[in-house]
């Protein structure tokens, strides 16, 4: 069978050509792996830090965005009323993720406008206030705030969270060294339970040259499992089984105090007050 | 090593919640009453959610009243009928009072409710503790004084009189259950068994024998304060069970080292202590009130993170 020349030239052609090209883009490629993707949370959790590591091309910072579970929050505004202070507002959030952490291997300020607005990542949080909503909760009719009015209690609950290590924007909290790249995750011991999903970006000369994504799953286990399930869906039957672990613990130690008088041939005396 | 509460949604350190349940078992012990009084608010102080705290102290509740309350059995201190007779009020107090901390969570106002009820409460039992205490060292306590006697004038006028005969005294039904009502309602409502309130009612109002009204106080209190767990447990789901264990082992350590100091101590020199120790807690809760937070926007709402 003949094959003509000029289609051999170009066969050949093509097949260096997208051997040159797959090499490029193996050099813009961007992979990402965490030391857990799932945070148990035991009897003695206290936090965790959740290593993560990967390759991204050469010459690029990269910025790691970890979202947690959007959770409906309430928050109260305390007033003077009559010399004392009280709640005279109070209000329920909704669109604000319980969670939210940046890492960046360079500062937030080198991001050029559009791919802040393409990531996310503003060095702050306007761009999670604008998808809040804030409402009155105790009005017959729901009463939505604008403005100054909810920038207030969601400007409160952002420094809440960056308080209790929900929130924050870690400037150089990840190390880039010859295409590799490490850092760590901290989730303080009140991180709510749920998917926390990260979206791993690779920026050079202003460009996002590389994304890739991942995700940590974070969950009840054993005893805090059991007690949370119970105390959520079984709530008749998890009441009943704290009265009957306190009336079996009342009667013991009765029992116990009731020998130990004995023992020391004393008369019964009562034991622990309320 | 600290130790993660599922319902509160927080870790704690539980040598210092030994360590609170100690200190207020130690205080049961040393003084004979309260307690619970002063655990909800020493809990909030080590950051429990408010809700939590009240509905873990009367699970712990449950636990050290009956272990009181086998005791004082035994020594034949208590008055079953009475103690029926003032749970059926105490239970219905109790139902209300639970489903009152649901209304105020929701219009937020169920910390600084809790704070001002604390405060008049104590405020009123410390003063009159801190009064009657000091009449006593003096010598002044023979006579009843007149409010006390148109207390018991009232009393006698009320329907339902009846025998108590463990207690040696004649009431009114409707006194009883009216009492019980009110120590329910604030049981549910402030998370405490209501000891502080019913013994010197029924030493004072319904002129009881001291030991027999702390036995027959005890009794009751199981039931009203298994009613108030039940209650929050299904409809607040704030009862932590492990919080409770915690406290529970705490206290009744500190319950028998109380009584053993006890003996170092003249009756009165006791009450004029706990009084001035309930002015203390009730100055600092005024004080809260009537100075502003450090934050003017809070978050609001039982349970812990999740």
């Amino acid at each position: 069978m003949l094959f003509p020349k000029h289609v051999l030239i170009l066969t050949i052609l093509l097949f260096f050509m997208s051997l040159t090209f797959s090499a490029a883009s193996a050099g813009e490629e961007l992979s990402f792996t965490t030391d857990r993707p799932r945070v148990e949370v035991g009897v003695d959790f206290n936090g965790a830090a959740v290593k993560f590591a990967g390759r991204a091309p050469e010459g690029s910072q990269v910025y790691v965005k970890a979202t947690g579970p959007v959770r409906p929050v309430n928050l109260s505004k305390q007033g003077k009323k009559n010399f004392l202070w009280l709640t005279v507002e109070s209000v329920g959030v909704e669109g604000m993720p319980a969670f939210f952490k940046v890492l960046s291997s360079n500062g937030f300020n080198h991001l050029p406008p559009d791919v802040r607005e393409e990531t996310g990542i503003t060095g702050t949080y306007d761009l999670l206030m604008k998808n809040a909503r804030v409402a009155v909760r105790n009005e017959e009719v729901k009463q939505e705030l604008v403005g100054r009015d909810a920038s207030a209690y969601l400007n409160a609950l952002i420094s809440v969270n960056e308080r209790e290590g929900l929130y924050g924007y870690v400037e150089k909290g990840i190390k880039v060294h010859n295409g590799e790249f490490a850092g760590t995750l901290y989730l303080p011991a009140n991180v709510p339970y749920g998917c926390i999903n990260l979206k791993v970006y690779a920026v050079k000369d202003g460009v996002i040259v590389a994304r890739d994504s991942g995700r940590i799953d974070i969950g009840p286990v054993g005893l805090i499992r059991l007690a949370d399930q119970a105390a959520e869906k079984y709530s008749p039957l998890y009441g009943a089984a704290s009265i009957g672990v306190a009336l079996a613990a009342g009667f013991a130690v009765a029992q116990l105090f009731k020998k130990l008088n004995g023992l020391l041939g004393r008369q019964d005396s009562f034991t622990a007050g309320h | 090593m600290n130790l993660y509460l599922a319902v509160a949604g927080m870790p704690v350190n539980p040598l210092i919640i030994l360590g609170l349940g100690g200190i207020v078992g130690m205080m049961s012990g040393l003084f004979g009453v309260g307690g619970g009084f002063l655990l909800t608010p020493l809990l909030m102080m080590f950051g429990i959610p408010p809700a939590v705290a009240a509905a873990s102290d009367s699970n712990q509740i449950v636990a050290a009243s009956c272990s009181g309350a086998l005791a004082h059995k035994r020594l034949g201190n208590v008055d079953i009928k009475m103690g029926l007779i003032f749970l059926s009020g105490a239970v219905a107090g109790g139902t209300f009072g639970t489903q009152m901390v649901k209304v105020l969570r929701l219009l937020g106002n169920y910390d600084v409710t809790v704070k001002l009820v604390y405060v008049v409460l104590l405020a009123l039992v410390g003063g009159f503790m801190l009064w009657e205490s000091l009449r006593a060292s003096r010598g002044l306590n023979r006579h009843p004084t007149k409010a006390g006697a148109g207390i018991k004038y009232l009393m006698s006028r009320l329907p339902l009189q009846t025998e108590f005969r463990v207690s040696g005294i004649r009431a009114s039904i409707v006194f009883v259950v009216g009492l019980g009502f009110l120590v329910g309602f604030l049981a549910a409502l402030l998370g405490v068994g209501g000891g502080f309130i019913t013994v010197p009612a029924m030493i004072y109002l319904l002129g009881m024998p001291t030991l027999v009204a702390i036995g027959t106080d005890l009794f009751q209190i199981v039931f009203t304060s298994i009613n108030v767990t039940f209650q929050q447990a299904v409809i607040n789901h704030s009862v932590d069970v492990l919080l409770a264990v915690l406290l529970f082992c705490g206290s009744t350590i500190g319950a028998q080292l109380g009584a053993r100091l006890c003996r170092y101590f003249r009756p009165e020199q006791l009450r004029v202590l706990l009084a001035v120790i309930v002015l203390l807690v009730m100055v600092k809760l005024a004080m809260g009130l009537v100075t502003a937070p450090e934050e003017l926007i809070t978050l609001s709402g039982a349970g812990g993170g999740h």
